[in-house]
């Protein structure tokens, strides 16, 4: 039996406990919830070769542990361009939005994106919580920061579950999980004592990832008012293919869960 | 020259003005003003609390015609914490550009502020527009301040507005940054002029804080894998500093000889 977020399809879904939010064990983890996004958007046909240029995640709402619906609309269809929306809701209501466009594709003057970073082989196989190494359905190799260190990190970040049984993650899926990680990689806040979970999610492809093994580099941004910005650049062993984002909602921690007490000490 | 891009008409649509006129068809509106209009309408709409603008999403899905227009706003989810608005422009009955921004109340918190980008200031910066369409008495003055649009590669610009968005509505501090944004693709073009088009088909900002003063300062780098399409990354910093990313999509596609 396959290890995997979710099961159902074809717009119904439940979610298993292994998308359960480090945030609240009642809620889904931004990382799952991204990778179904992914998963239905790219399994949706195009008119023409396309590549995904931009996805935009907005969680409105939590998406409970069990039933709710998603479904992948194309809200404009071309030969050029498409445009597509994912809508998770539950109990009638919108909980998680993504919005996506794909673009044609054909020869053009190439620009490349510069960065220097080791390959997963040669990052020491340190994971992101020791507890609980493939946390967020994650294996990680953390090069630097991570969850109890102020400031920028980098790592190297493969999924360790498939979406639905037997639907294993495509290295464009890798990418969306991965992005969600880069707050968690570069937290500015003390992590027992702020909250920062983030309420969007937005990633700019240059081109689509080539391997499951996605690079994140990432650094926290904030001017103090009660929210913060998360840049990160993503990569695969060929080098930079996407830029992400992602809105932290930055609040004092009121009663720690047990599950976000375990993060915060892991 | 008109000192608007935008009259509100009676019946609430709006109609363009010279300065919306689109700049690789003058048929179309240009992405500036259409970002801006967006962007206005979004920060005129209440909120439950006192909020910022975190992020903004322009998806340009068809042209919009250089005609009257509505602009339909929708809430997604009006809350005390976040808002998540949508703003359609709708013509001819489609919607033809769709903006959405996440709103996020504001309480106090750790800061992490990055060190503004080494360039001029914008009164230190000569007066030379990123491109000719900007010329002198253009409603957007731009003062380029590193690369060009005549060599490939990265730029930036300083840029202001001596107009309204809206003749006679003062302009929001997120339609100036957005405004500005739309026109990084332009310094930092990676292609020959005239032998391929580089239209953007998105505009999305991430922002810290609004941006204060004036100026608004547009540092931007466009990269592709030379598959059809470009991604331009541009930082955006104000007189006191970094206050935020843009991207813009662009579809690059060779333009056809005239002969």
């Amino acid at each position: 039996m396959s290890d995997s977020f979710y099961t159902g399809g074809a717009g119904r879904y439940f979610a298993t406990d292994r998308a359960i939010s480090p945030w609240n064990p009642r809620h889904q983890n931004g990382v799952a919830i991204a990778a179904l996004a992914a998963h239905l958007i790219e399994t949706t046909p195009t008119l023409a070769p396309m590549m995904l240029a931009r996805l935009t995640l907005d969680i409105a709402r939590p998406t409970p542990i069990g039933a709710f619906d998603a479904v992948c609309t194309v809200t404009r269809e071309g030969r050029r361009m498409q445009n597509l929306e994912v809508a998770f809701s539950s109990g009638g209501e919108i909980t998680a939005r993504v919005s996506a466009l794909r673009v044609r594709t054909v020869a053009s003057p190439v620009s490349d994106d510069v960065l220097v970073y080791p390959s997963p082989d040669e990052t020491p196989a340190i994971p992101l919580a020791r507890r609980d190494p493939k946390r967020a359905g994650l294996e990680t190799r953390i090069l630097s920061g991570g969850l109890t260190r102020i400031g920028p990190g980098s790592g190297w970040v493969r999924p360790a579950l498939d979406i639905l049984p037997d639907v294993a993650a495509s290295p464009l899926v890798a990418a969306a999980m991965a992005a969600d990680l880069g707050s968690g990689l570069s937290s500015i806040f003390p992590h027992a004592i702020w909250s920062f979970a983030n309420i969007d999610l937005a990633i700019h492809f240059v081109r689509p990832p080539e391997s499951t093994w996605i690079f994140v580099d990432a650094e926290t941004t904030s001017a103090g008012d009660g929210a913060a910005l998360v840049n990160t650049v993503l990569a695969d062993e060929r080098g930079p293919f996407a830029r992400a984002h992602q809105t932290l909602f930055v609040e004092p921690m009121r009663i720690p869960s047990a599950s976000v007490r375990d993060a915060a000490m892991a | 020259m008109t000192s608007a891009f935008y009259r509100r008409l009676a019946d609430g649509r709006f109609e363009p003005l010279t300065p919306a006129t689109g700049s690789w068809n003058r048929a179309h509106q240009n992405g500036v003003a259409v970002a801006g209009l967006l962007a206005q309408a979004i920060e005129a709409a209440p909120t439950r609390s006192p909020m910022k603008v975190a992020r903004f999403t322009l998806d340009i899905m068809r042209p919009v015609p250089f005609a009257p227009i509505a602009v339909r706003i929708t809430p997604v989810r009006d809350g005390a914490r976040m808002q998540l608005i949508d703003a359609e422009i709708v013509a001819g009955g489609e919607v033809v550009a769709r903006a959405s921004a996440m709103r996020v109340r504001m309480d106090e918190s750790p800061t992490a502020e990055e060190a503004p980008p080494a360039h001029p200031g914008p009164d230190d910066a000569p007066p030379n527009p990123v491109t000719s369409v900007l010329g002198a008495g253009h409603p957007m003055e731009t003062r380029v301040v590193a690369g060009s649009i005549r060599q490939p590669g990265p730029g930036a610009f300083w840029a202001t507005f001596n107009a309204d968005v809206v003749e006679g509505e003062a302009m929001c501090a997120l339609a100036r940054a957005a405004m500005a944004s739309d026109v990084g693709s332009a310094p930092s073009s990676i292609v020959e002029r005239g032998k391929w088009s580089f239209a953007n088909v998105d505009l999305s900002l991430y922002l810290t804080r609004a941006p204060v003063g004036a100026w608004v300062l547009v540092d931007a780098v466009t990269i592709s894998a030379g598959a059809g399409v470009g991604l331009v990354n541009s930082t955006l910093a104000d007189e006191r500093g970094v206050f935020g990313r843009a991207h813009q999509t662009l579809f690059l596609a060779p333009i056809e000889a005239a002969a």
